[in-house]
């Protein structure tokens, strides 16, 4: 039985230490929590009276009634450390009572024992409990009973009323176990404690840890990603410093090769410059050049004006007496004209050419000068046409004057004529008018658009060429007219009346026949009368005086007949016995004044001329014609040309007449 | 002795180098710069065979404007000088064409003698004015043949050519115009002073 209990407490010893150790830290935070919070005390109790345990059951704390309702019996002791029956003295009757004592972990429990049977069971609830963390265990050597005796006594109270009980073993053995274990399992709880509190550090430190290390995890996480982040920053970066240095050396590329064009484009717009500087620099060298020259013959030619005054007109008018008279005043002014008017001409514009010279700068003006200065060169217009008669009377006196001769050689060896014919400068005032406007047009060709004398210059032109055409009409018009004289002195008429009017002009003349048979004779074309005369030892007679205006002309050989007649009229027709043909006209023309040109714009002329024969007939009447007979067709197209141009002109010079008539009349 | 007068007019197309001439002559160099395209009547005294006599200078110039005014220069002429030049085709054509029928229409005398001048005969071998001529489809420059032919044609009296920018040829002309005064009759030149008289004698027709 002895050896039975203490294998069975050995054996319950190791499982309630392994109990202990797998349970024991929530057992003790249950525990523990209790305890803080209420702070309840242990009741000891006696059993060995049924009243002093209802006395003792009521006064158990509420926290060992919690305890005592959980744990109501011994089965409830799942894992207890050590168990067994000890004596233990009561406290009132001081008697030695069995009693079934158990501890689990560090309560100490103790029921009352089955009396009937032998089984040694405990039954019911504890019968006291204490608390063996807060207790002492005292071995007490001056008991009667036995040496083996100790003392559990609670250690928080201050009073004596504090439970406590004496403890006592049959034998030594197990006496010691249960006097060493007690203060061992407060020991083994305060270790127990210690490791729970260690537990719970080391469980805090590994969450932390764990937490650390996830947070490490994450860092490095993070980390990795930066790292790999960086890497492409790198590489973006290291993109952009080439891409940068890229640009850097293409901007410096493009800079040097901006710089080198730049370079070469004001290099092209230095020569552009200077070629520009150039033409306008040449442009007003050559303007100046040309004004100079103005100058210079305008002064030279003043000069000439003024040697023949002095060196001719002015000594052959100062011979006082007759015997040395040389030229008469009329035939002085038959040579030299108006000589004396040009000069004064000329050198009024000398002067005021000579000022514009004297300020020259770029924007000197000529043109004006010509504009409104130059309406006296008109009076060149007697000199210029009594020129071809001043011509033929200097030679004239040359040859039958002595005296005149003898001067001009005396003239001419006058130094300052510098051994120059008098003919070289009667010429001189010919050729000064159109000197003016071949001067004036280079000066134009000189002068920039923008400049304000080019408007100038081109009105000048103008101006000068009016006076030019002007001068050179009115000689046109005195040297037909003195042809005309010329002609109307060599003609002899007999029985004829031929009358010419200051507006006659000679159109053609030259060789006819006036049938096959007979001899060549000659026919004037006048513009309003055709003559046919018949030379006769050096003498013209007149044979026929046809009006144009009765005239009409057909030529048989043209492919088509073309007949060209006026408005006929009554016309008496003479035949004499001796086949001269005398055609006089009842009608008297009315005289028109000519419009001054003779030409005449032959294509708008459709004259179906043929070029086979050298014949046309003129047709004076409806029952009159003459053939003409020339020596060539091309002779003969032409006298047809200009019969019948003239002819269109009388047409239209009548139909304008009567059309001024009708004016006048309404008027 | 008594110094005669020669009046020599000088005619020929526009550019063709007759005012440059006359310049050239008168002062002995080419003229630079600008040239007038119409000089007045000068006087010079040009020696002949220990003969000096005095030459008047008529220039004329050919444009359209002094057509009017250019018969009046032509009484009185002893001789005149018809230039063309040799790198201007169309010069040489209005030679005939132009200038001979208005010298044959107001020329003092059928028998006045006409030399016939060849100016810039420099650019006669000129590559630059081959070149020019061969652009525009024109003749080449002159020959001596074409000139001498074209003087016999035009009963010229004599043809010559010079070139004023080398001083070629320029005293040479007024030389033989004071021959032609002295020596040209009805247009035959028959000069007694050169021992060559034969060859050098040029016969209308």
């Amino acid at each position: 039985m002895i050896f039975l209990f203490k294998t069975s407490n050995k054996y319950f010893y190791l499982l309630g230490v392994g109990g202990s150790c797998f349970l024991g830290f929530v057992f003790l935070y249950f525990l523990k929590k209790s305890y803080n919070n209420k702070n309840n005390k242990f009741i000891e109790s006696d059993n060995n009276n049924k009243n002093n345990f209802e006395k003792e059951e009521k006064e158990m704390s509420q926290q060992l009634i919690e305890i005592r309702k959980k744990i109501n019996d011994y089965s409830k002791l799942k894992y207890p450390t050590k168990q067994g029956i000890l004596f233990k003295k009561s406290r009132y009757l001081k008697e030695w009572r069995n009693r079934f004592f158990v501890i689990e972990e560090d309560i100490l429990y103790y029921f009352d024992i089955e009396k009937g049977n032998n089984s040694n069971k405990p039954i019911g609830t504890p019968l006291g409990i204490f608390n063996l963390l807060n207790c002492s265990f005292t071995l007490i050597t001056n008991e009667k009973r036995s040496p083996l005796v100790f003392k559990i006594q609670e250690e928080n109270g201050t009073n004596k009323d504090y439970k406590n009980c004496l403890i006592s073993c049959e034998s030594a053995e197990e006496f010691n176990q249960w006097f060493q274990l007690l203060p061992q399992i407060k020991q083994t709880m305060d270790r127990k404690k210690d490791l729970v509190i260690k537990l719970q550090a080391l469980s805090r430190k590994k969450l932390q840890q764990k937490k650390y290390q996830q947070l490490k995890e994450s860092a490095l996480t993070i980390q990795r990603f930066y790292h790999l982040y960086e890497g492409e920053r790198k590489l973006a970066r290291f993109i952009f410093n080439v891409i940068k240095v890229q640009s850097y050396a293409r901007c410096f590329i493009d800079r040097m090769r901006y710089k080198k064009i730049k370079e070469e484009i004001m290099v092209i717009q230095s020569h552009f410059q200077v070629i520009k500087a150039k033409n306008r620099l040449e442009k007003e060298f050559m303007r100046r050049r040309i004004a100079q020259e103005l100058l210079s013959t305008e002064k030279s030619y003043v000069y000439n004006l003024k040697l023949i005054i002095d060196i001719f007109i002015r000594p052959l008018i100062n011979f006082n007496s007759i015997e040395q008279r040389v030229l008469s005043v009329s035939e002085i002014s038959g040579v030299f004209g108006n000589w004396e008017r040009l000069y004064k001409i000329n050198s009024d514009l000398l002067v005021l050419i000579q000022c514009k010279l004297d300020n020259w700068s770029i924007d000197q003006t000529i043109g004006d000068l010509f504009i409104e200065n130059t309406d006296s060169l008109f009076e060149y217009t007697p000199y210029v046409t009594n020129y071809d008669h001043s011509r033929k009377l200097l030679a004239k006196l040359t040859s039958g004057n002595t005296n005149f001769r003898n001067f001009l050689d005396a003239a001419q060896r006058d130094k300052r004529s510098k051994y120059l014919d008098i003919s070289s400068f009667l010429i001189q005032p010919i050729q000064r008018l159109p000197r003016y406007e071949l001067l004036l047009r280079d000066l134009l060709k000189s002068t920039s658009t923008l400049h304000k004398d080019h408007k100038y210059l081109s009105k000048g032109i103008v101006k000068i060429k009016e006076i030019t055409m002007y001068v050179n009409d009115q000689q046109k018009e005195r040297e037909n007219l003195s042809q005309v004289i010329q002609i109307q002195k060599e003609l002899i008429m007999d029985n004829i009346k031929l009358s010419f009017s200051s507006a006659t002009r000679l159109i053609r003349e030259g060789e006819i026949k006036v049938s096959k048979k007979k001899t060549w004779n000659y026919m004037y074309l006048f513009n309003s009368q055709l003559v046919i005369i018949q030379k006769k030892d050096d003498k013209k007679l007149v044979k026929e005086v046809i009006q144009l205006e009765q005239l009409g002309i057909r030529d048989d050989n043209s492919s088509s007949s073309n007949t060209i007649t006026n408005d006929s009229g009554t016309d008496l027709l003479n035949n004499s016995s001796n086949n001269l043909l005398l055609l006089s006209s009842t009608i008297s023309s009315p005289d028109l004044s000519s419009s001054g040109t003779n030409a005449i714009n032959t294509s708008s002329q459709a004259l179906p001329i043929g070029t086979i024969g050298n014949k046309f007939k003129l047709i004076i009447s409806s029952k009159t014609e003459i053939s003409l007979y020339f020596d060539t067709p091309e002779e003969k197209n032409n006298w047809f040309a200009d019969i019948a141009i003239t002819l269109n002109r009388l047409e239209t010079q009548k139909k304008n007449f009567e059309k001024s008539i009708n004016l006048q009349t309404i008027n | 002795m008594q110094k005669s007068y020669i009046k020599l007019l000088v005619l020929g197309d526009s550019k063709t180098g007759k005012t440059t001439m006359m310049m050239t002559y008168s002062t002995g160099s080419f003229p630079t710069g600008y040239v007038p395209s119409h000089v007045d009547a000068t006087s010079l005294d040009i020696e002949y065979n220990k003969q000096v006599c005095h030459v008047g200078f008529w220039d004329s110039s050919a444009l359209a404007e002094f057509d009017n005014t250019r018969p009046s220069t032509y009484p009185n002429t002893n001789v005149i000088i018809l230039c063309f030049s040799i790198d201007s085709p169309t010069s040489f054509e209005n030679v005939s064409k132009k200038w001979i029928p208005e010298i044959r229409q107001y020329a003092p005398s059928i028998h006045t003698p006409i030399i016939l001048l060849g100016t810039k005969c420099d650019l006669r071998e000129d590559e630059n004015t081959i070149n020019l001529l061969k652009e525009n489809n024109q003749m080449p420059p002159i020959s001596y043949k074409q000139g001498l032919a074209l003087s016999k044609e035009i009963k010229a009296t004599m043809y010559l050519e010079c070139s004023s920018l080398c001083n070629q040829g320029v005293n040479e002309i007024f030389k033989q115009v004071v021959r032609c005064h002295l020596y040209c009759k009805d247009g035959v030149l028959n000069d007694p002073t050169t021992t060559t008289s034969n060859t050098s004698k040029c016969i209308i027709q």
